[in-house]
């Protein structure tokens, strides 16, 4: 679609300029979205991977507090859990991926678990306990990483469509426009000549 | 033979017979559903219960309920009191430590959020007044407040739970109870110095959780504490926990907690061939928990489909 400019030199000159930038821009913007999506694509099969690992792990603590479960009554299991031996902090720090600012979590236990008594307890909930403990640095990985996941993708979508904005929409109206100018400018020309060529021919018969 | 268990010795061997065999339980186990488990559960005395039962997943109740009888049953018989009330006792106890947790945590919770068991000798509600465990309260909370250790309430509560039954046992000199107290005592040392061991745990943590009053001292677990594991073993196959042994050698913990609850069934199945006396209403009592034990595994199990053959390594003997 061709701009709605007044189709002077003078624009001519400036939309020039114009289409050099978008097409500088749009060359720069390609070269982020291929960085991103090089970036993107390993992250995607870790994750899968991991998500993986992380659900069959679930699967087996659950199954592992389904079975202390078995052996215990409910009210035992909760008096053995309502006070938590271990401490966990989450430390939340960024870095950038082609200027996108991922979050990086880092998870730091103090002291054990198993804090309950021994006899009234089965040896099930010990098993079921460590298995959650030691799933628990690869969820919070799980989660950094699909977040990075979201966020980059989130950016992959934004360059895409600015790049496809550039691409289609912008640098071809500005070709346009600069068509339309310059077949103006040719035609403006082309009509000043003739009217000369015309104006020559009446005084010379004169 | 004690003449005055005549006639509750009669009718508790009429009830033996009613409890699930092993035929039964593995029925339920090898059902294709739970309701289907449920179904084979309502062919027996649970019936009645199992047809009220709303929610299936709410089957706690309905194992609550059956308990709550069977200690009406047993009070109602018992000649010592003071002996069969212990067993109810480990109820008051497990009320108290929640009592206790929960009052020194940084939030408590309201009392009826607590995950109390109404089947002590006390109202939970009342566990603090509890005259006769004003003394145990007193000791665990100083304990508490010098360590400020949660698990140290688990520990002492543990602890004196055994130190009453035993003591309480003693006095009443009855040598069934005391052999069984004794036993469940070793058979917990033993399971706890394991644990200790998968844990981590050090000698002078083990020291602490050890339960006294068994017939294996504190000094022949503390010597072979950090040996090698073989080296106990072999000392211990010439006790009379040899069998133990054999199902911590053949499946870890997992298999010795099931050859422990083995053990202490088949030391009360002793009391099929006594004639009358109290050790055959306990005997009752423990196989009737026994049951309910299991049932409680093997409904938990099949609710949460765990497979028939995980349930089926789990599966204690039955008192029949």
């Amino acid at each position: 679609m061709r701009l709605s400019v007044s189709p002077t030199r003078m624009e001519l000159l400036r939309l020039k300029k114009r289409i050099l930038l978008a097409q500088r821009g749009h060359r720069l913007l390609k070269d982020k979205q291929d960085e991103l999506i090089k970036q993107f694509m390993p992250l995607v099969k870790e994750v899968i991977n991991l998500r993986k690992e992380v659900e069959e792990g679930l699967k087996k603590a659950f199954q592992s507090l389904v079975i202390a479960r078995m052996l215990m009554p409910l009210e035992f299991v909760e008096e053995s859990l309502m006070w938590p031996g271990e401490r966990i902090t989450l430390e939340v720090s960024y870095r950038y991926i082609v200027g996108v600012k991922v979050p990086e979590y880092e998870i730091k236990k103090e002291e054990d678990i198993h804090n309950y008594g021994l006899v009234t307890t089965s040896s099930e909930l010990d098993v079921a306990l460590k298995a959650y403990s030691d799933l628990l640095p690869s969820l919070v990985k799980l989660a950094s990483l699909e977040k990075t996941m979201e966020l980059l993708a989130a950016e992959i979508e934004r360059t895409r469509r600015r790049v496809n904005a550039l691409e289609y929409i912008f640098i071809p109206n500005l070709e346009e426009t600069i068509k339309y100018i310059t077949m103006k400018l040719s035609e403006m020309e082309r009509a000043d000549l003739t009217r000369l060529m015309r104006i020559k021919e009446i005084i010379r018969a004169h | 033979m004690d003449t005055r268990y005549a006639y509750i010795t009669g009718r508790v061997r009429a009830l033996e017979v009613r409890l699930l065999d092993k035929l039964k339980m593995e029925r339920m186990v090898a059902a294709t559903s739970v309701k289907a488990s449920f179904s084979e559960l309502e062919e027996t005395d649970y019936g009645s219960y199992v047809s009220q039962l709303k929610d299936i997943n709410n089957f706690e109740e309905l194992l609550h309920d059956e308990l709550r009888r069977l200690y009406f049953f047993i009070d109602k018989w018992s000649l010592n009191r003071e002996l069969t009330d212990l067993f109810r006792m480990r109820y008051d106890f497990h009320n108290l430590k929640v009592f206790l947790k929960n009052k020194f945590k940084e939030k408590p919770l309201p009392l009826e959020k607590l995950p109390f068991v109404n089947l002590g000798t006390v109202d939970p509600k009342e566990i603090e007044k509890a005259e006769e465990l004003l003394e145990t309260q007193k000791k665990t909370t100083e304990a508490f407040e010098k360590s400020k250790n949660p698990q140290d309430i688990d520990i002492i509560l543990d602890k004196e739970y055994y130190k009453l039954c035993l003591g309480k046992a003693r006095e009443s000199e009855d040598k069934f109870v005391i052999n069984l107290f004794r036993r469940e005592i070793d058979l917990i040392n033993i399971k706890t110095f394991f644990r200790c061991r998968a844990l981590k745990r050090d000698k002078v943590f083990f020291s602490k959780v050890f339960l006294e009053g068994g017939c294996l001292t504190k000094k022949l677990f503390l010597e072979f504490y950090e040996k090698e594991e073989n080296a106990f073993l072999r000392k211990l196959s010439f006790t009379p926990y040899a069998k133990v042994i054999m199902g911590y050698e053949k499946e870890g913990l997992k298999g010795l907690e099931l050859s422990c609850d083995n053990f202490l069934l088949e030391y009360i199945k002793k009391t099929k061939l006594v004639t009358a006396g109290l050790e055959v209403l306990i005997a009752y009592l423990i196989a009737k928990e026994n049951e309910i034990k299991l049932l409680r595994s093997v409904l938990t199990g099949k609710i949460s489909e765990i497979p028939a053959q995980m349930i089926r390594e789990r599966m204690r003997e039955t008192f029949i």
